[in-house]
């Protein structure tokens, strides 16, 4: 034996070493690989097991085909989004909850996020972050007081939303696009009836009431019930119901239904907004949202009569060259704000925006064309027009 | 011109000096290694586990992997030696072997530039092909004609891509949820065809600067530039490499870069800062083109070789449509280190001396010096092959057909 070991002890160190060495890295490599296929394809079933108490178990099943779209934060598009996974979630009694991970969309696309259903009370129980690309500074920002209000969320809740956390409503949204669509496929898995109320929206206008309008700068009337019962509603920057033009308060339901539709409603210019008015000096505060995430805000100083710009001041954080960049093609003009005072000194010329954007200012001209628009229409409402 | 001590012997040798022999240059090469495996680890391990995309068992990965590579290349070697050498059979012995023959540096170099997710299994093949292959066959430490890292990087590379792009790929679990430009690196996006734009080769993975930081998607280690440069300086100051050879490599590459730039339309310092902060070319210009053992011994032959380096990875990168150009490059180039010594050693020696006629020699055509022709040779080659690249990639990229470029080769 001893001659054995030591003719081929060495090798036979070496050899187990090796093997050691190799078999380890082996099962660490496969676990590696088994979870990176799993986080693309939203997870393992055992990672949602215990966002319902009580679960003991979980199975995946393939969940309906159900296909929505929805319109993005600050009329970037729409988006449809996608289930990655869906998991029935069993307790020794039986199935008690669902859970489904949905692929949604923030600042960026692949956000993944799971909510998870009680069967017994069709209420939100949890959610999970499964993986996400957003921006960390805004990110960040959702704390636990933002995931506190899922918490018991009722999906019976006519005006089913997410509270937006000031400063990453993208990450906030796409919060709220998962937990919808999420809804959708409940409804069709479950027969869940997802509530509606009969409810139109005739039209969504701006207020520009001098008295009221920047706390208040949407005018909606709705049509609802089986009575067709009319009311024009003030809605506030958020669209919820602040006072009421015309007709009788409605309930809380409806109130949250106007919330939806008009937050839904794709025909207003909502990228611009009056932040600040005052009747004394006329000096009017206006702000727009381009391609840094703090928005354009511009001071305008109105004539007497409402109705021409006597002067303005542009204080904008835009960056033109990295717009540039992306876009990939030249910019010609100045330094920042000259893109911004171009807009509005094109529209003081004659009343009538003829510049539709700058080359290379792929972000900010959009969103200048928003605000000489929304000023033009104030303008055109308070004053005399042109 | 030849150079001698302008002192009277003897003559103190250099290796002879504890500071200069060959175990303080791989310590000071191991210690550059420090920096940029650190970063790998950062990238791929810690800060992904911040996203809340991994757990923490999944964050130690990357360095274990690395290390995995080191080990298991020592034991090849140490396999190697047992089975070949007959002196060899204590562990004293064979740890004595092992200490001078620096077993461990070409798998930690393999793993470096392999991609996170390679199975351990592709891992080992490699190091099979680096150390036993490219390395003990050719006689070890000092014999090799080829870096045996990158042999084993190319072997993996043409053979086992399939299975690496199966088994996960080369983008950790935060990369491959933004999956902005279909799963591919930076390189890869230009090698697919997503054409010459900052929008798509710079902006779906953020800005230049996380391209010089490192925070792009990439193979474990190479992506770091930054940390990269902290191991140049290093290296530079402790004297292991000469500083010209990555800066005449990295700035060919910029300068033709710019070229290709220039003509596809494509304006500005961003393509030629995207070509060398984007794949390995950084890492292989510190840490493979600077290896004393495969590359030319004299100055002027590195910075020729340094020369050829980067006119092939603009040919292999661009217009042979290659991810791996730097490696198959540098290989490339491995062959003709000793022909370059060699004509580099001429040039250097007879540059401006003059031939000295006897008297009434009469009147004889004074022949052209050899040196003069080799010098010729190489700086037409270079010229005409970096000529080739340029004007055939930004044929290649450009809507604008150049009258003869990309039409006649």
């Amino acid at each position: 034996m001893k001659k054995i070991i030591a003719k081929h002890g060495l090798t036979a160190a070496v050899v187990s070493l090796l093997v050691l060495v190799f078999a380890f890295g082996g099962v660490y490599s496969r676990f590696m690989t088994a979870q990176i296929a799993a986080r693309a394809n939203g997870g393992t079933g055992t990672d949602y097991i215990d966002m319902m108490t009580g679960a003991t178990s979980s199975e995946v099943f393939a969940t309906a085909d159900v296909v929505k779209t929805y319109a993005l934060a600050d009329d970037r598009g729409d988006f449809t989004p996608s289930v990655l996974a869906s998991y029935r979630l069993s307790s020794d009694a039986g199935e008690i909850g669902v859970v489904y991970v949905v692929s949604s969309h923030g600042k960026f696309p692949g956000i993944q996020i799971a909510f998870a259903f009680d069967l017994a009370t069709d209420e939100v129980v949890a959610v999970k972050v499964v993986a996400q690309a957003e921006t960390p500074a805004y990110y960040g920002t959702l704390d636990a007081a933002f995931f506190a209000q899922f918490d018991g969320m009722a999906l019976a809740d006519v005006g089913l939303a997410v509270d937006a956390v000031a400063g990453a409503t993208y990450s906030s949204k796409s919060f709220e696009i998962a937990l919808l669509y999420a809804r959708e496929h409940y409804a069709v898995d479950y027969g869940f009836q997802i509530p509606s109320i009969a409810i139109t929206l005739n039209s969504l206008t701006r207020n520009f009431d001098l008295a009221t309008f920047i706390a208040m700068p949407y005018v909606a009337d709705v049509t609802y019930g089986e009575d067709d019962v009319n009311v024009v509603v003030y809605l506030d920057a958020a669209f919820d119901v602040a006072g009421v033009l015309s007709g009788t308060e409605p309930a809380a339901d409806v109130k949250a239904a106007i919330k939806s539709l008009a937050a839904a409603d794709a025909s207003l210019n909502t990228r611009a907004s009056f932040v600040q008015y005052d009747p004394d000096s006329r000096e009017l505060v206006m702000q727009t949202k381009g391609y840094s995430s703090n928005p354009i805000r511009v001071t305008i100083v109105l004539n007497a009569t409402l109705d021409a710009i006597v002067s303005y001041e542009v204080d904008s954080h835009e960056t033109y060259s990295e717009e540039e960049a992306i876009e990939d093609s030249g910019y010609g003009g100045g330094e920042v704000p000259w893109v911004e005072n171009s807009f509005i000194d094109d529209y003081r010329l004659d009343g009538v925006l003829d510049v539709d954007a700058v080359g290379g200012a792929s972000y900010t001209s959009p969103a200048m064309k928003a605000l000489v628009a929304l000023l033009d229409q104030f303008l055109g409402s308070v004053g005399g027009g042109d | 011109m030849a150079r001698f001590a302008n002192v009277k012997a003897p003559y103190l040798r250099l290796t002879d000096d504890r500071k200069y022999g060959t175990g303080t240059i791989q310590r000071d090469f191991m210690i550059a290694l420090l920096p940029v495996i650190l970063f790998a680890f950062y990238k791929n391990g810690v800060l992904v586990y911040l996203d809340g995309n991994i757990t923490l068992l999944e964050m130690f990965y990357p360095l274990v992997f690395i290390l995995a590579g080191g080990f298991l290349s020592t034991l090849l070697e140490a396999l190697f030696f047992i089975v070949t050498d007959k002196s060899v059979r204590t562990m004293k012995a064979l740890g004595t072997k092992l200490s001078v023959s620096y077993a461990a540096i070409p798998g930690l170099l393999l793993a470096m530039i392999l991609p996170l997710y390679t199975p351990i299994w592709v891992l080992l093949f490699g190091c099979i092909a680096a150390t036993l292959v490219a390395k003990m066959l050719f006689g070890g430490f000092g014999y090799n004609v080829f870096n045996p890292a990158l042999i084993g990087y190319l072997a993996v590379a043409f053979t086992l891509y399939g299975v690496i792009q199966d088994a996960g790929g080369a983008l950790n679990a935060s990369e491959v949820i933004l999956d902005a430009a279909g799963g591919a690196t930076p390189l890869g996006a230009l090698v697919e065809g997503q054409g010459l734009s900052y929008a798509a080769l710079v902006a779906p993975y953020g800005t230049l600067w996380d391209f010089f930081l490192g925070t792009i998607p990439g193979a474990i280690a190479e992506t770091g530039s930054l940390a990269i440069l902290i191991a140049y300086v290093w290296l530079v100051a402790r004297k292991v490499i000469r500083w010209y050879v990555p800066a005449v490599y990295v700035g060919t590459v910029f300068l033709l870069s710019w070229a290709i730039g220039a003509i596809a339309g494509a304006d500005g310092v961003w393509f030629p800062l995207y070509s060398i902060l984007s794949g390995g070319l950084m890492f292989g210009a510190v840490f493979m083109a600077t290896e004393p053992v495969t590359t030319p011994r004299n100055p002027l032959g590195k910075i020729v070789f340094a020369l050829f380096l980067g006119v092939f990875t603009i040919l292999f990168r661009f217009v042979g449509d290659l991810a791996e150009g730097v490696a198959t490059a540098i290989v490339f180039m491995n062959i003709f280190t000793m022909p370059i010594d060699n004509w580099t050693a001429v040039i250097r020696s007879e540059f401006g001396s003059k031939t000295v006629f006897a008297k009434g020699a009469g009147r004889i055509k004074k022949p052209i010096p050899k040196y003069v022709v080799k010098l010729i040779v190489l700086v037409v080659l270079i010229a005409l092959i970096g000529l080739y690249g340029v004007l055939k990639a930004g044929g290649m990229f450009s809507a604008s057909i150049l009258p003869f470029a990309g039409r006649l080769f």
